[in-house]
């Protein structure tokens, strides 16, 4: 068993994002339309398909787009969801999701790569690819003292933001989450709700990542977010021994009852779903569940987003329908294993 | 019960927080109890540092007094001393010029440090007099994380430093041919 296979269950996703801006144009927030116009044919120009060895991208243009569709890309967070703010902003994306470049976003460029599972040097190493290949039609906003020169200064520096998201439903139960986000301030990273602010973080999914990009390499950053990680694999490893130890029974319970509801509601909130697909996670994962993958489950989690659902199906957008075809959806998705 | 924290020696001690009205309780052992007290110390300078994000901080508020109130404005892109402190976002390069000096207190308490040590573009590097070649700086410098990693039997690790060290060999070789 290689060590990647052994934590994928606990770290659902490994993701790099730069920022970057053009030199000698000003930051969207000041930019002229023809300054902004200018940044989005810069960079659909440096990513034009043939320097991309025959990936195939596709340009999303936010003025060309539904709500309900610039949701969903941000649901799956191939954008955020401020992408739009300013004019001629849009987002190139790779056909299996893993890069995105967003364009005239808070800044010119904010490139971004997502592995799954925990491969953060892998998804380094894509995002830095991708920025020399820009880099080299492209000059870029940078200074020797401050580096990468970005709109906001909390991302001066190496422009990085490197994050991977976890499961973490032991370290949850058990109430440790605490210690741990204090550990993390103090090493300079940060531990946020992937879904939903605090503790009340939907699904028990969280997402490390950096809060200083100034005065450290790239490299250190992903190493110290790396390093990190494992210790809350290891902990959460832990937590859950000890959770099936002291608590089979009522772990048991849990997960059946969750699988239960899932595979018999009629209606179902994203808020329930999102808490219960946990607790199925975990079932599948420690092997109380076997006829679930736990692939499905995590696709499940993006799928059922209110958005991302009305999308697919094509409905009316009102919240008690949302929750009907939500009920349905799972129903299926759980039942054509 | 073991240690919240740890998760290996018996907890001893139950540590209660108090943070903005909201109370937590943890039961630790003796030795994560006192490092959590040494945290405690420590967010309080976060405090600080939190207050220094909204809505910029009063260290640019107080600097901006020291010299004279005066109503600093970027030439090149017109975003003036108040427009920053409100956004705390600079509205282009030439800011970091015009505002460095107010900033600087703000960024540090942000990033801790104020010179950035990662990834130089390939323009830059021909800018730099010195000749220096920031891809083989940084290929000496993983690799003696390579090192490192090996001698602390980290193999992991030290297999993606090898990969990495691959990957900005071969972008230096393309370079020169």
């Amino acid at each position: 068993m290689t060590d990647k296979t052994f934590t994928n269950d606990i770290a659902i996703s490994s993701r790099i994002r730069l920022a970057r801006n053009i030199e000698n144009t000003l930051f969207p927030q000041m930019a002229s339309e023809a300054d902004l116009t200018k940044v989005e044919n810069a960079v659909t120009e440096a990513l034009r398909s043939e320097k991309l060895a025959g990936e195939k991208y596709r340009f999303y243009e936010i003025r060309n787009m539904t709500e309900t569709q610039r949701t969903s890309l941000a649901e799956s967070r191939l954008i955020s969801s401020e992408l739009g703010k300013y004019d001629h902003s849009g987002a190139i994306i790779n056909d299996s999701n893993s890069v995105s470049v967003m364009i005239n976003e808070e800044d010119h460029i904010r490139i971004q790569s997502v592995k799954p599972g925990f491969d953060l040097f892998a998804a380094y190493r894509v995002a830095d690819r991708i920025d020399d290949i820009i880099g080299e039609s492209v000059n870029y906003a940078f200074s020797e003292k401050y580096g990468y020169l970005t709109s906001c200064p909390t991302n001066l520096g190496t422009g990085m933001r490197a994050g991977v998201m976890v499961h973490i439903p032991a370290i949850v139960m058990k109430n440790s989450l605490a210690g741990i986000i204090s550990v993390a301030q103090s090493s300079g990273l940060e531990i946020r709700g992937a879904y939903g602010e605090g503790t009340a973080a939907m699904g028990d999914l969280f997402q490390i990542s950096n809060r200083v990009s100034l005065g450290k390499s790239e490299i250190e950053i992903v190493q110290s977010i790396h390093e990190f990680t494992k210790e809350i694999i290891k902990t959460e490893r832990a937590a859950r021994n000890e959770l099936l130890l002291l608590q089979e029974d009522d772990i048991k319970n849990e997960v059946q009852r969750a699988y239960g509801i899932l595979t018999n509601a009629h209606m179902i909130s994203t808020e329930e779903a999102m808490k219960l697909l946990s607790l199925l996670r975990l079932g599948t994962d420690v092997r109380l569940i076997e006829n679930v993958s736990p692939k499905v489950v995590d696709k499940l989690m993006t799928e059922i987003q209110p958005a991302t659902l009305t999308l697919r199906y094509r409905i009316r957008t009102d919240a008690r329908s949302r929750d009907l075809l939500r009920a349905q959806h799972i129903k299926t998705a759980l039942g054509d294993l | 019960m073991t240690c919240q924290i740890c998760n290996t020696n018996p907890a001893t001690i139950v540590v209660k927080k108090i943070i903005n009205g909201e109370q937590t309780e943890m039961r630790l052992c003796e030795k994560c109890a006192k490092s959590q007290l040494a945290e405690v110390t420590s967010m309080f300078n976060f405090a600080d540092l939190f207050g220094a994000f909204t809505p910029l901080n009063h260290n640019l508020n107080a600097m901006s007094k020291d010299h004279g109130e005066k109503n600093l404005i970027c030439p090149t892109c017109n975003t003036d001393m108040e427009q920053l402190k409100k956004t705390g976002k600079v509205g282009c390069m030439k800011c970091y010029e015009v505002f460095g000096e107010y900033m600087e207190p703000y960024i540090k308490g942000i990033h801790t440090k104020t010179v950035h040590t990662g990834k130089v573009p390939k323009i830059a590097v021909a800018e730099n007099e010195n000749g220096e070649n920031s891809s083989l700086r940084e290929i000496s410098r993983i690799k003696r994380q390579l090192e490192e990693a090996v001698r602390e039997e980290n193999y992991e690790l030290a297999a993606e430093y090898r990969d990495l060290i691959h990957a900005l060999s071969a972008k230096e070789e393309s370079e020169i041919d």
